[in-house]
């Protein structure tokens, strides 16, 4: 077994990059967070992107697990890629259960006791002094014992994983509890990580949402994730719209963000639609172009709906084509963010931004980007800043 | 969906016919639904789900734990997926919990045995239908084609 690790300070990789840009670099070490959702969700795919992330950076993270033997837990992590094993210990709930023969160290032996459950948790914190907790997951000791007692022994895990500075990620999804017992448990936690998945045209969305308990802390909006092989947990965007007037470089704007796109045009107009997937600082989107003449005003109608933000193209050097542009904008509504790209900024007679923005009338402080699509300039810089907005933490 | 191989420590064979999602413990609710959810994706909906049995679940979590997960599933069923057969062993539960998951359905199907051991099945009761409740004979056919 590895040596225990000095308290270190500083902050815990979400993981996610644009998360913890925000985040100053992670979430603080000697924090909780509550992993919840009062319906079946994929929250589990966040916590174990955590604990492999801690495990992949050399950190030790402890996993109990109430639910998975240890083969089954240990199989299930091998979609996250290679991490350090040794690095990665589990504590055994269900061997016992199923009165098998567990090879972990900690192990516990009697679940319908709490108060052994609690003593082994407390044990491998305090000999490993881990720099990740996983518990997995909190409605099992919630179902199967007394309230009081579950909060109590609640607390005393938080307290023990904060003396040694390890971030603490409690699953829970509520079956039993009431209001008034949610508060508490949000009361103890520095983070609420909410989950929701939901089922549209046959296809699972999942999206979670963060928020800092206290004042003035981070508040994100509902972020949209899926689950990519090796890597874990990653934003994900269904539909980006690249959307503007006709020749404006928004086909090349697609070509230029994605790894693969396909067009569909004629003589080199698009009269269909452009689409590309692109990965971008742990962000998956897909991009949906537009085609920007007023005849295919009804295509642009159907990729409109349902949008997570627009990347909107205009021509800096033909302010006389804005007035489609904005409009276009109106179309989509209000709500859905935005960021403006003043393309072809480097030809002669570009506007410079702030003149694009005083043209197009747009509200202080939207952001315009300049851009040159063919030279893929501004590009993801543009797609990024769009993330933040929709992710809500710009 | 098999809720039953992990638990038993028996890992079957992958079989390239047969798609099957692993879950990991009865007492696993959450993860149950999911993997509903992501079943009826991969087959693309409508699907027709058989849950059989919710009674196993009520060894391993309690009555109110299984009662809201009951009513989530049907209504992610109902709006999402497409249908829902459960299955409930009669005489194992409090008559109280019969009554909540025949409330939360749409309807309930009755089978037995009589005396003489012939299957007999009967509506109970069907949401926007005027049932006839007799109890039927019925047999189970053999062969490919099978059916009753």
């Amino acid at each position: 077994m590895q040596a225990p690790e000095e308290i270190r300070p500083g902050r815990v990789s979400t993981g996610i990059q644009v998360l913890d840009d925000r985040l100053g670099g992670g979430f603080p070490r000697s924090s909780t967070l509550l992993l919840f959702s009062d319906k079946p969700t994929e929250k589990r795919l966040f916590a174990e992107t955590f604990a492999v992330q801690g495990a992949k950076s050399g950190e030790t993270t402890l996993y109990v697990d109430f639910y998975r033997l240890p083969s089954l837990a240990r199989n299930d992590l091998l979609r996250f890629g290679n991490f350090p094993k040794d690095r990665f210990v589990l504590v055994d709930a269900i061997s016992s259960q199923l009165m098998v023969e567990s090879p972990e160290k900690y192990r516990i032996e009697d679940v319908s006791s709490l108060s052994s459950i609690a003593e082994t948790v407390l044990r491998a914190i305090e000999e490993l002094r881990p720099s990740r907790l996983v518990i997995d997951s909190m409605e099992f000791l919630a179902d199967r014992f007394p309230k009081d007692d579950v909060l109590r022994e609640w607390k005393r895990i938080i307290e023990a994983a904060k003396a040694v500075g390890c971030v603490t990620c409690f699953l829970f999804i509520n079956w039993t509890y009431h209001e008034r017992e949610l508060q508490v448990i949000q009361a103890m936690s520095d983070f609420l990580v909410e989950f929701r998945s939901s089922m549209r045209g046959g296809i699972i969305r999942n999206s979670m949402r963060i928020t800092e308990m206290g004042s003035g802390g981070l508040k994100t909006n509902w972020i949209p994730y899926t689950f990519k092989d090796l890597i874990g947990v990653t934003v994900y965007f269904p539909r980006i719209l690249v959307t503007g007037p006709f020749n404006a470089g928004k086909s090349t704007v697609v070509r230029s963000l994605a790894e693969r796109a396909i067009s569909i045009d004629r003589l080199g107009t698009t009269v269909a639609f452009d689409y590309g997937n692109v990965s971008l600082s742990g962000i998956e989107a897909e991009i949906f172009g537009t085609p920007g003449q007023e005849r295919f005003e009804f295509i642009f109608k159907i990729f409109a709906r349902e949008v997570s933000g627009v990347l909107l193209v205009v021509d800096a050097t033909r302010p006389e084509d804005f007035e489609r542009a904005k409009y276009m904008l109106e179309l989509i509504g209000e709500r859905i963010p935005y960021v403006v790209l003043a393309n072809k900024s480097d030809l002669p007679g570009a506007l410079p931004v702030d003149q694009v923005a005083h043209k197009m009338d747009l509200p202080e402080g939207s952001p315009v980007m300049p851009t040159v699509a063919t030279e893929n300039k501004g590009l993801r810089e543009a797609l990024l800043i769009l993330a933040e907005m929709i992710i809500g933490v710009r | 969906m098999d809720c039953y191989s992990a638990t038993s420590s028996e890992r079957p064979e992958p079989s390239p016919a047969k798609k099957t999602l692993l879950v990991s413990s009865f007492s696993n609710l959450e993860g149950i639904g999911m993997a509903m959810s992501k079943a009826a994706q991969e087959l693309g909906t409508p699907v027709r789900i058989y849950f059989y049995t919710i009674s196993a679940l009520f060894l391993h979590n309690s009555t109110q734990a299984i009662s809201k997960f009951f009513q989530i599933m049907t209504s992610r069923a109902k709006m999402n997926m497409g249908f829902i057969l459960y299955a409930v062993q009669d005489g194992v539960h409090e008559p109280m919990t019969m009554n909540l998951l025949r409330s939360l359905v749409d309807g309930v199907v009755e089978m037995r045995f009589t005396e003489t051991m012939e299957r007999e099945v009967r509506i109970h009761h069907m949401r926007g239908f005027q049932v006839d409740s007799a109890w039927r004979s019925f047999v189970q056919m053999p062969g490919p084609t099978g059916g009753l």
